[in-house]
């Protein structure tokens, strides 16, 4: 199914707005609440925002070899290994950043995306078909879903 | 590499994006980032300008924060390669350059922390590369900054022939 122009338009409105949802879902928690494990025994906030960080740097890439490369592969990356190996305990600013530099630049390239390119494709391990729209289809609600769940783990109002 | 060496490969890993930065802001000398600026001009005929090599970092310090990652998580990951040139035929290098310059920042930043953190035998971890033989997080880590610094040799020229 493919997306017409307003549905497209919407969903890198969406995709641009992620980065403040997820900054204004962690922001002003001090480190113990970053810290605490949840009930429901995921990941804290903390682990959430480094996740995302990690994630949304693997997604720019990953538009990037479908836009350029010919049916590209699209490695995938074993997230729990992530938060463990990788110091998820560390400060969060940097990687709130990471978040917004990745998609602000990756805005960039969406925007300049020709008809056809919508429909470039490239091949996932976890996905039978992967065109330019699933990954955005993807992605455009990627960092709200994160939010909600670092705002479960902060035991926050879910934002509107 | 010996523990003298890392420390300074990982200051000058760290302090790539305040030197890119300024060489950017003087290449731009106070104009706007409009089609016709300092940005724009190739060193030679079918050479970059700095405009595109500012993108090339962009997506190569993403792609370089990826592969730290998995090589730091993962035993012995594939790194696949990636063709710059497609990728500066292709990814609109025409853009504005700060979300460009934002993003090596950012993934010079977050790696840093990252980097900060590992230990020495980590740094003995590796990857498999189709184009190297030997790609242990210490050989990304010299590739990495030498890679950096070969591209602000080039916008130091670039405001050498303005």
């Amino acid at each position: 199914m493919t997306l017409d122009t307003a549905e497209r338009a919407d969903l890198i409105r969406r995709y641009r707005e992620g980065p403040d949802i997820l900054a204004a879902a962690a922001a002003g928690a001090t480190g113990a609440a970053l810290d605490r494990a949840p009930a429901d025994g995921g990941w804290t906030a903390r682990q959430v925002v480094h996740h995302t960080a990690d994630s949304e740097m693997t997604s720019a890439i990953r538009l990037r070899r479908l836009i350029a490369e010919d049916h590209p592969e699209l490695g995938a990356y074993d997230e729990a290994l992530f938060a463990r190996r990788l110091h998820y305990d560390r400060p969060i600013a940097a990687s709130l950043a990471a978040v917004r530099a990745a998609r602000e630049s990756t805005a960039e390239i969406l925007d300049r995306l020709s008809e056809p390119d919508w429909r470039r494709a490239g091949r996932h391990p976890e996905h039978a078909s992967y065109t330019v729209e699933d990954w955005l289809r993807i992605y455009a609600v990627h960092c709200r879903e994160h939010a909600d769940q670092i705002r479960r783990a902060l035991g926050r109002q879910l934002g509107g | 590499m010996d523990a003298t060496e890392r420390r300074d490969l990982l200051t000058r890993y760290s302090a790539l994006p305040t030197q890119l930065e300024a060489l950017v802001a003087k290449l731009l000398d106070g104009t706007a980032d409009s089609a016709l600026d300092a940005l724009n001009a190739p060193a030679a005929p079918g050479e970059w300008s700095p405009r595109q090599i500012v993108h090339h970092l962009g997506d190569s310090e993403l792609m370089d924060a990826a592969r730290l990652r998995l090589i730091a998580a993962e035993a012995e990951p594939d790194i696949t390669p990636y063709d710059e040139e497609l990728f500066a035929a292709r990814l609109s290098y025409e853009r504005p350059v700060s979300p460009s310059l934002a993003a090596v920042r950012a993934a010079r930043a977050s790696g840093s922390d990252i980097l900060a953190s590992l230990s020495e035998q980590d740094f003995e971890r590796s990857g498999r590369h189709p184009e190297h033989d030997e790609y242990t997080l210490a050989i990304w880590l010299e590739k990495a900054v030498e890679h950096g610094e070969a591209h602000l040799a080039q916008l130091r020229d670039a405001l050498e022939r303005e």
